[in-house]
């Protein structure tokens, strides 16, 4: 325990260098949220398209394709390393505490004020440790063909934006915003990707006359200028190379269905024990787990790919490593696609063509989404907490309630702080002996999570199959924390109302 | 080169979809709401509303001249796609065109080798060189027939176009963006400028004006109204408050003080003052001392309390230009303050938690007055009507000479005047006061609009019979409008008030004998799709928390948007039951425009005695509200041990149970030692 005291300690002369947002000294009105959030959103959109000052390339193989859905990268941008940084040194900090090597109390102010800066100064030294992995490495050109001096501005760039977006991540968690800065910039990234393919206005000719990139616009463009116009329509929607209209109208029919499925919800009734008058409905939902099996799920195939992609470069070969997986460079984008082992079983099929040529690989792929993604639901439930006994133990711990009226600052001076004591409320199902409850809701629970986590693979998959634009994986991730997003939002402002507009 | 050009002609396509896309749904939804009914207006319609301006400026004037231009700029969109869809036509005839070997043997696509082989030899007796001497045709038949023929015939070449779109294989792509190309050309003077502009506009302006918007809207609050003010407001706020005191308080906005005072304003406020010194509330025996102190407080209070009496008396005639620019900036924020204001005096006060309800109708009864224009004074008794006169001063025609005349005729309260039939009205009205016949027909367009409440009120323990003390009880009200016209949602009568008012009305539950608010909300009926989505909520959690079943629950949500549709408002709300005793509780709702149409009734709650039986389950946890930390420490150990023999009954392993048990004591002593750690789930209540 001393040692790991020590360990927290250690970071305490750093404190005094490590940027912080103030946290906010009053509570701030709903619409000022609302701006705040956009204007974090605002810098990250703005930092993922600024380009990197001083690289020589980004062409050829990107080993980190995979993964740039879930880590809000894009590629060559200012925003290379996304969000990695803030994530990593999180899950680590988490793992450290978790594990007990650092023992914190978080009742104490000043261990938790410790943990925070520690994981921030993780991030940091992570970024750091990572873009001068990726000049190293020659992502950008070798450092000959950059120069020294370019070396490392870039590796400034590259750190100064992990630190804008821990700083923006913190500012939103800090009361200022809505959400976290995290999720709400996966989502913001695959947003931008499902615009851009159906506005966007590059063109691409390839023998045959312009075409544009963007879905929609092609649709137009091609109904404008064809004159056989059944023939124009069939192709706009079904063209091959580029996006097309049918991919959007099945990215928009899988938002719809994953928002239908979010309604989908068992509500137990609760009430208080000893005060009574308190009644409530525990709702447990059918996405109990809401997006957490397919990160979940991702980070493990992503994390196959890269592994596989650099054994295979180096040793390809071997027949251990083929059985991982064998890689071609894609004619289309020069990005490699997996084509043979099991990571190209763990791909979705290209296309319904595609699936119907490799019926094995489309039904193999179908069943491990679905058993990966029950599993991974059901384990995170018991980790994170939110598995039937946990949630029997929430509600029945008495928990004291201290409520303040969130009186502005200077009320304080005027006026003692009004406190209302609410009843330890410990909560139990009418009509049940207490002892049942977790009985109860081991009813619920573990099949809602296991099934609700089957049904997000299953939309996974049903959203390649379509050909639904990004990946199946991205939108689900998008329309779930849009959907969460939507959630906090509407509580923010019944809450705005409750509290007398304060 | 070629390059350029084709983007010349793709640009306006780009934009062309981008135009496209908003455009047409817009024009839809224009459309269809043209074509069904006009709205209706919501406005009173005496002379007096219709001559005081506001409406013909804000209605009528607004929605024709809104609807004209956004007309003309979507017809103008229109004309704009017009031609660029005529532009795009023109330029794309001399473009390159496909080679598409099908359409020039004309066939489907996926011919059979037979097929193409016919329609070659077709196409070959018209074209041929030896048939058709023609020397176009000669250059048609072997620029595209015979290529066609050959691309389609050769098996590689045809699966070569039928996998990549062209008989050669797969072909390199160019890349290029619709843009105009003074946008691509990025080198030179141009591309410096473009840079910055880019830059400029696109990034920093709306940064700087997010700042300056955060920066400035940090002074307010989430209603608008400063800070500053609110603070003021609760200091100066006091128990027991008189109506005509509550201005004292009201005039000392932050907003207000911030309105200047000018030099030459002496002269017009020392005129006004002469005009309303009789509803300053000044002792009459040392009048002289009175005015100095009135003078010696500060400029911008005297300004403002002298303002507002204007508009009380209806006094405007006295103010310059200027000042009547400060009197419609003063009567502009009056609603929003007083709102503040009635908050402020109904926030929880006592360690009950409870309001102050002498000041909260205070606030009120000055909300009435400044949107009437009626003076505080007329709400006192006086002589003849036993509640004042404001009610009567409220309609339009009426002043103190028809009121006497009326209350020769025993016409004493405003109540008796609208229990009459409307032919004894008028009858009454045109013979007495010696109103014509249109004056009479506007008081009834007034009475007309005049909204009558019926409240419903129940007070309950959730899921319980009879109410205990220490229970979260939950206050359930229907609110019911009706007005004589049939409207639901309307703009009051208010002539004399120069801007837009909603109709507001609280609903307050207060201990009349102690001077308490025990629970209070502002209720609106103008809003119907969000009363109605909030009704629905609120039913619905009621219901699940009480365990019904889905089709019972879904019924009892129809049957609330009903009623919700039909001019009823749900009131819902919680607190928490004091100690046991009988309570007669009234039951207020005050509009804060209208005067003379609250209702009050009274409730009575019986609080018993805290029974063993009431704590369902487990242990004897009895009269423990507002328990110490000593108390809380006992019931620990009870719970303790209760836990335990649950788990030891219930849980598979010992280990298990206790590790559980650890936890369960580090999470108590973390919840001891961080009593601010406030933990919300679970518990909406005591938010209202």
């Amino acid at each position: 325990m001393g040692g790991g005291f020590r360990l927290l300690h250690l970071v305490r002369p750093f404190l005094a260098f490590l940027p912080e947002v103030q946290t906010a000294d009053r509570k701030i009105p709903f619409r000022e949220k609302v701006i705040y959030t956009v204007i974090s959103l605002f810098i990250f959109l703005v930092c993922s398209q600024l380009p990197l000052y001083g690289i020589h390339s980004t062409t050829g193989a990107d080993p980190f394709y995979w993964m740039r859905v879930i880590l809000a990268s894009s590629r060559g941008t200012v925003m290379e390393l996304g969000i990695t940084p803030i994530v990593t040194s999180g899950l680590v900090i988490q793992l450290l505490a978790g594990s007990k090597i650092i023992e914190v109390d978080n009742s104490v102010r000043e261990d938790r004020e410790l943990l925070n800066g520690a994981q921030k100064l993780l991030g940091i030294l992570i970024a750091v440790g990572e873009a001068v992995a990726y000049v190293l490495s020659g992502m950008y050109g070798s450092v000959g063909q950059l120069g020294v001096g370019n070396a490392i501005l870039i590796i400034l760039q590259l750190c100064f934006a992990g630190i804008i977006v821990i700083c923006l991540d913190e500012l939103l968690q800090k009361g200022y915003g809505l959400g976290s800065g995290i999720s709400l910039f996966i989502a913001t990234n695959i947003c931008e990707t499902i615009i851009w393919k159906a506005f966007s206005p590059t063109t691409i000719n390839s023998g045959r006359g312009a075409e544009f990139e963007g879905a929609v616009i092609a649709l137009f463009h091609l109904l404008i200028t064809r004159t056989d116009k059944v023939r124009a329509l069939r192709e706009a929607f079904y063209r091959q190379n580029l996006p097309n209209v049918t991919n959007l109208l099945a990215t928009v029919l899988i938002f719809l269905i994953v928002i239908y499925f979010q309604g989908f919800r068992v509500v137990l009734p609760v009430r208080s024990k000893n005060s009574r008058g308190q009644q409530g409905s525990y709702p447990i939902k059918l996405f109990y787990t809401s997006n957490m099996p397919i990160i979940l799920q991702s980070a493990l195939v992503t994390n196959l790919y890269f592994i596989s992609q650099l054994l295979y470069r180096k040793y390809g070969g071997n027949f251990f490593v083929n059985l991982l997986g064998t890689w071609k460079e894609s004619e289309y984008s020069g990005q490699s696609v997996p084509v043979g082992g099991l990571a190209y079983y763990v791909t979705a099929p290209s296309s319904l063509a595609d699936m119907a040529a490799n019926p094995f690989h489309a039904l193999f792929y179908l069943v491990f989404m679905l058993t990966a993604c029950a599993l991974f639901s059901k384990t995170w439930i018991e980790v994170s907490g939110s598995s039937a006994r946990d949630v029997a133990k929430q509600l029945k711990v008495r928990k004291r309630i201290k409520k303040q009226i969130f009186l502005p600052k200077f009320f304080i001076f005027l006026k003692k702080v009004i406190m209302i004591y609410l009843q330890e409320q410990q909560m139990v199902m009418p009509g049940h002996r207490d002892s049942n409850l977790q009985k109860e809701l081991n009813r619920y629970i573990p099949t809602a999570a296991a099934f609700g986590g089957m049904c997000i693979g299953a939309l996974t998959v049903l959203a390649d199959f379509m050909g639904a634009v990004g990946s199946g994986t991205g939108i689900l991730l998008a329309v779930t924390i849009i959907y969460q997003y939507f959630e906090t939002f509407e509580k923010e402002k019944a809450s705005e109302m409750g509290f007398f507009g304060f | 080169m070629a390059a350029t050009e084709e983007n010349s002609s793709l640009f306006p396509i780009f934009i062309l979809t981008i135009m496209a896309i908003p455009l047409v749904p817009y024009t839809f939804v224009k459309l269809s709401r043209a074509a069904s009914k006009k709205t209706k207006s919501i406005h009173c319609h005496c002379s007096a509303c219709s001559k005081s301006g506001k409406y013909k400026k804000s209605i009528f004037s607004r929605i024709s001249n809104f609807s004209t231009w956004s007309n003309l700029t979507v017809i103008l969109l229109w004309v704009a796609m017009g031609v660029l869809v005529y532009y795009i036509k023109h330029i794309s005839g001399d473009q390159v065109q496909v080679f598409e070997p099908f359409t020039i043997l004309g066939l489907e696509p996926g011919a059979t080798d037979s097929e193409i082989k016919k329609a070659y030899r077709k196409l070959s007796i018209q074209y041929h060189p030896d048939k058709n001497p023609d020397p176009e045709a000669h250059n048609y038949f072997v620029e595209y027939i015979s290529k066609a023929y050959q691309a389609l015939t050769d098996q590689v070449s045809r699966e070569n176009y039928e996998k990549y779109g062209h008989p050669d294989g797969r072909q390199g792509f160019q890349m290029g963006i619709a843009l105009p190309t003074f946008l691509l050309n990025i080198d030179g003077a141009s591309g410096g400028i473009l840079l910055i502009w880019i830059v400029g506009v696109c990034i920093l302006l709306p940064l700087i004006i997010a700042v300056v918007y955060l920066s400035r809207s940090s002074k307010y609050t989430g209603n608008y109204v400063m800070h500053q003010t609110l603070s003021a407001y609760y200091y100066f706020m006091k128990p027991s408050l008189a109506p005509s005191k509550v201005m004292d308080v009201f005039i000392k906005a932050a907003e207000y003080m911030e309105i200047p005072v000018r030099r030459p304003d002496g002269e017009p406020l020392q005129k006004l003052f002469v005009l309303v010194r009789s509803e300053l509330n000044l002792d009459m025996k040392n009048i002289k001392q009175e005015q100095a102190k009135f003078w010696k407080q500060h400029p911008a209070l005297v300004k403002t309390q002298l303002l507002i009496q204007a508009q009380l008396t209806r006094e405007t005639e006295p103010l310059t230009p200027e000042l009547h620019r400060d009197f419609r900036r003063v009567l502009e924020l009056a609603p929003r303050l007083l709102e503040e204001l009635m908050k402020m005096a109904t926030i929880p006060r006592t360690t009950q938690g409870h309001g102050w309800l002498r000041p909260a109708i205070g606030v009120l009864e000055l909300s009435q007055c400044i949107i009437q224009a009626v003076p505080l004074n007329a709400r006192k008794t006086a002589g003849a009507s036993p509640e004042g006169n404001a009610a009567f001063l409220q309609l339009p025609h009426f002043d103190e000479a028809v009121l006497k005349k009326l209350a020769r005729k025993k016409l004493r309260t405003f109540q008796e005047l609208l229990d009459m039939s409307p032919e004894e009205r008028a009858e009454l009205l045109s013979q007495v006061a010696g109103f014509s016949n249109a004056e009479v027909q506007d008081i009834e367009i007034v009475l007309e609009m005049m909204p009558c409440l019926t409240l419903d009120v129940t007070c309950e323990t959730e899921g319980e019979e009879g109410i205990q003390e220490g229970d979260i009880v939950t206050v359930h009200a229907w609110v019911m409008l009706k007005r004589l016209n049939g409207l639901i949602g309307a703009l009051p009568h208010a002539p004399h008030y120069p801007f837009h008012k909603e109709e507001n009305f609280w609903f307050l539950l207060a201990d009349p004998n102690s001077n308490n608010v025990w629970f209070s909300h502002k209720v609106s009926f103008m809003d119907e799709t969000t009363a109605i989505s909030a009704a629905s909520k609120a039913i619905e959690d009621k219901m699940e928390g009480s365990g019904a079943s889905v089709k019972e629950t879904s019924l009892a949500v129809r049957e609330a948007v009903e009623k919700v549709k039909s001019g009823a408002r749900l009131v819902m709300g919680k607190f928490q039951a004091p100690a046991e005793g009988n309570y007669n509780l009234s039951h207020y709702l005050l509009c804060d425009s209208w005067i003379g149409c609250d209702k009050k009734g009274s409730l009575k709650l019986k609080v018993s005695k805290r029974t063993r039986a009431g704590t369902r389950g487990g242990g004897g946890h009895v009269g423990e509200e507002g328990a110490g930390l000593e108390d809380d420490e006992e019931e620990e150990i009870e719970e303790e041990e209760y836990d335990e023999d649950y788990e030891s009954e219930y849980s598979e392993d010992e280990e298990d149970n206790k590790q559980q048990l650890l936890e369960k004591k580090k999470k108590k002593n973390k919840g001891k030692a961080s009593p601010s750690s406030s933990e919300e789930e679970g518990s909406g209540s005591e938010e209202e």
